[in-house]
């Protein structure tokens, strides 16, 4: 019923041990886990400056997502890594939306408006994962 | 830091995969690799990147495809290049075919490492500007030095 397991992490707001919970349901379930990190669209003319934190704004990303993938495979659950670039809420809805996603979990992160994610995500269930990995 | 022109194998390199399909890829990938005698035990190299693939889509989208493993098969970072112009369907999300396949391997004790080679590849293979650029690129040394333009 439920195959596709998406979470939205901040890599600079989440512990790897945060995920436990969601691994553990993950399994219960058979699901996927697709783990979805967001870069904020690039400016038009971005400086140098802008240019260095935002590659080292990726490289910490792809790092989390490898990280979160090494855990899931050593607890045998099926993940796929994304990494987009784009608003927040407009990327996690459309990525349920184009990758037939059945729950979407997340943390309350700052820079996330529930209520407006609830909306977005329309039938989908989203699931508040807190900071014990529950 | 780690620099993927300077990982990569570039003997490894195979620009005209002949394979069409996911396992026969990383196997000819493997047989090359083992050829070059870069990994000693070529069997229990590819089944440990093969137990990944099926639990994982290595396929990241934008006609990238990276099987990795850390494996006791491998003594140091292993990093080699397939380029196949027909594309081979990884199970990428996107539902696309795989063009670029990066197969990376690491020893079981260098999870640091290797998570950092597979952060470094993925984020040089987002660019528009590297795939175009590997797409058109007629010999090894030439990955070599695109690779180490672009990242």
């Amino acid at each position: 019923m439920y195959k596709r397991l998406l979470v939205y992490v901040d890599p600079g707001e989440t512990r790897l041990d945060e995920l436990e919970g969601l691994m553990d349901l993950a399994d219960q379930l058979g699901a996927r886990v697709i783990a979805l990190a967001i870069l904020e669209p690039e400016p038009d003319k971005p400086t140098e400056k802008e240019k260095k934190a935002r590659d080292e704004l990726e490289d910490r990303a792809w790092k989390f997502l490898y990280s979160i993938e090494d855990i899931a495979f050593s607890r045998e659950v099926k993940n796929s890594l994304m990494l987009e670039e784009g608003k927040t809420l407009d990327t996690i809805a459309s990525v349920v939306s184009s990758y037939d996603v059945d729950i979407c979990a997340t943390f309350n992160y700052r820079n996330v408006d529930i209520p407006g994610l609830l909306e977005k995500l329309n039938t989908v269930p989203l699931l508040l994962l807190n900071q014990e990995g529950q | 830091m780690i620099r993927i022109s300077e990982a990569i194998c570039k003997e490894g390199i195979i620009l005209n995969l002949a394979a069409r399909e996911k396992v026969a890829v990383i196997k000819e990938l493997v047989a090359k690799l083992a050829k070059l005698k870069l990994i000693d035990d070529s069997e229990t190299f590819l089944s440990d990147i093969l137990k990944r693939e099926n639990l994982e889509s290595t396929g990241i989208g934008l006609g990238v495809a990276i099987p990795h493993a850390r494996t006791k098969a491998a003594s140091g970072l292993i990093l080699t290049y397939g380029y196949s112009k027909k594309g081979v369907d990884f199970n990428s999300l996107d539902g696309k075919p795989s063009h670029f396949i990066f197969l990376i391997a690491a020893p079981e004790d260098q999870k640091t490492r290797y998570i950092m080679a597979l952060a470094r590849l993925s984020k040089t293979l987002r660019k528009e500007e590297t795939r175009t650029r590997l797409a058109k690129a007629g010999s090894a040394q030439e990955v070599v030095e695109i690779l180490k333009e672009v990242e």
